[in-house]
């Protein structure tokens, strides 16, 4: 598994749009977003949490038709369907290796980009260690999203149906985080609420992938 | 039945192949009917057929990739080696890296013996979208030949290679055969190789 790990995260650097669009993306929403409402700064930093967790959430659905569909063009996926490696850790790997380019960079801005957005740092800190453990789920999702697209190659509106009702427990629970520290109050139990829904998502989402995956492989 | 159950239990000192009365469809449509061969060590399959005879089925179906069959199959997985029709090969990533891939993908250490034998080891530091199709045909035929598997499974195996590399994959072919390896391939084209068997399949249909 490290090493479909190590290849694929070479080839994200390699190719350099892997890694830089999502930042960029996450760059363009925390800095438009701001810019829409105004220079009413207590409202931006009310909202900084929600700004940065939507930035979060757009930037890992940024490549959901490019999850699978580059191996199964190259012949990559059959060969290592062919493999004696189960599919599901193949599908583990993607969702690492979406996690590590995209969830785990993100994580290490967003106190920074909190600060443009008049958010306190210890808050941004606060901030970053919810998507550290929200991301995980998020990554899943968008996994599950790509197999979905690998599917059925008109399927970007099911992708959307289906990627983004997903994603809202993960954007109430890691925003609620965020405020319910900031107001003082206990926001461990959120960021525990999230770190199940990201245990459950890697555990189980990835049997659902690797059946569409083989489904795919069989037409 | 009998037939396959005792291949079974004799496949650590002998191995085969053997397909017994194999449909396989496509969606939900007979592709071919009724095929049954049986392959021992030494021995190379060729298999011919028109477009959509199923060359391409029949491989994705003895190597698991398809559900959709009736029949017997006996292959043993971890003796096999399978290259398909498209290569598997990273673009962005160069020669050196793909090849490294697959080797460790079969936990196996690094070596280019093959990269060598097909003369493409002068181009590990290229990226493999600079390479041409014979190129990247070459690179992956070494990265899943190298695996030390004793069953070749190739999907047009010859595709896009000029005549010196045909000649090096029919030799390395022949001389895998010779080392009691079994080898099923698929071709539209005439035999490069000296087969030992064959199976048409626009008989089948």
């Amino acid at each position: 598994m490290l090493t479909l790990i190590t290849r694929d995260l070479r080839a994200n650097f390699r190719l350099g749009s892997g890694i830089w669009l999502p930042l960029t993306m996450f760059l363009t929403i925390v800095v438009l977003i701001p810019i829409g409402i105004g220079p009413d700064i207590e409202l931006h930093s009310k909202i900084a949490p929600a700004i940065l967790w939507i930035g979060v959430v757009f930037s890992l659905f940024l490549f959901l038709d490019r999850m699978f569909s580059p191996d199964l063009e190259d012949g990559s996926l059959d060969r290592i369907a062919a493999s004696d490696l189960p599919l599901e850790k193949y599908v583990w790997s993607k969702i690492i290796v979406l996690w590590i380019s995209s969830g785990l960079l993100l994580t290490i801005l967003a106190p920074f980009l909190g600060l443009l957005l008049n958010l306190p740092l210890q808050v941004g800190l606060i901030c970053s260690s919810s998507i550290v453990v929200g991301s995980p789920a998020l990554a899943a999702i968008g996994c599950l999203g790509g197999g979905i697209g690998t599917f059925n190659r008109h399927g970007n509106l099911l992708q959307t149906v289906i990627v983004l009702p997903l994603s809202i427990p993960i954007l109430i629970f890691g925003t609620k985080s965020v405020i319910a520290y900031s107001n003082g109050e206990p926001y461990l139990p959120w960021v525990l609420q999230l770190s199940g829904i990201s245990l459950a998502s890697i555990a189980i989402f990835p049997f659902f992938i690797s059946y569409t995956l083989k489904t795919v492989l069989e037409e | 039945m009998t037939e396959i159950e005792e291949t079974k239990t004799s496949e650590v000192n002998f191995l085969s192949v053997s397909v017994k009365n194999l449909t396989c469809y496509r969606n939900d449509f007979p592709v071919f009917a009724d095929v049954s061969f049986q392959l021992h060590q030494g021995e190379q399959l060729f298999i011919i057929g028109s477009n959509g005879s199923g060359k391409t089925t029949l491989l994705k179906t003895l190597m698991g990739l398809s559900s959709k069959f009736e029949g017997d199959i006996h292959i043993p997985p971890h003796e096999t080696a399978y290259l398909g029709h498209l290569n598997g090969l990273k673009p962005e990533l160069t020669v050196g890296d793909n090849h490294r891939f697959w080797l460790k993908l079969e936990n196996l250490p690094t070596s280019h013996n093959l990269l060598e034998y097909f003369e493409v080891d002068d181009l590990t530091g290229i990226p493999v979208r600079l390479l041409s199709e014979g190129q990247k045909r070459k690179v992956a035929l070494a990265g899943a030949l190298e695996t030390g598997k004793r069953i070749w499974v190739l999907d047009e195996p010859f595709n896009g290679l000029d005549q010196k590399g045909q000649d090096l994959l029919a030799e390395l072919i022949q001389r895998h055969c010779e080392k009691m390896g079994i080898v099923i391939l698929t071709s539209h084209l005439e035999p490069i190789s000296s087969p030992t068997r064959y199976l048409a399949l626009d008989d089948y249909r």
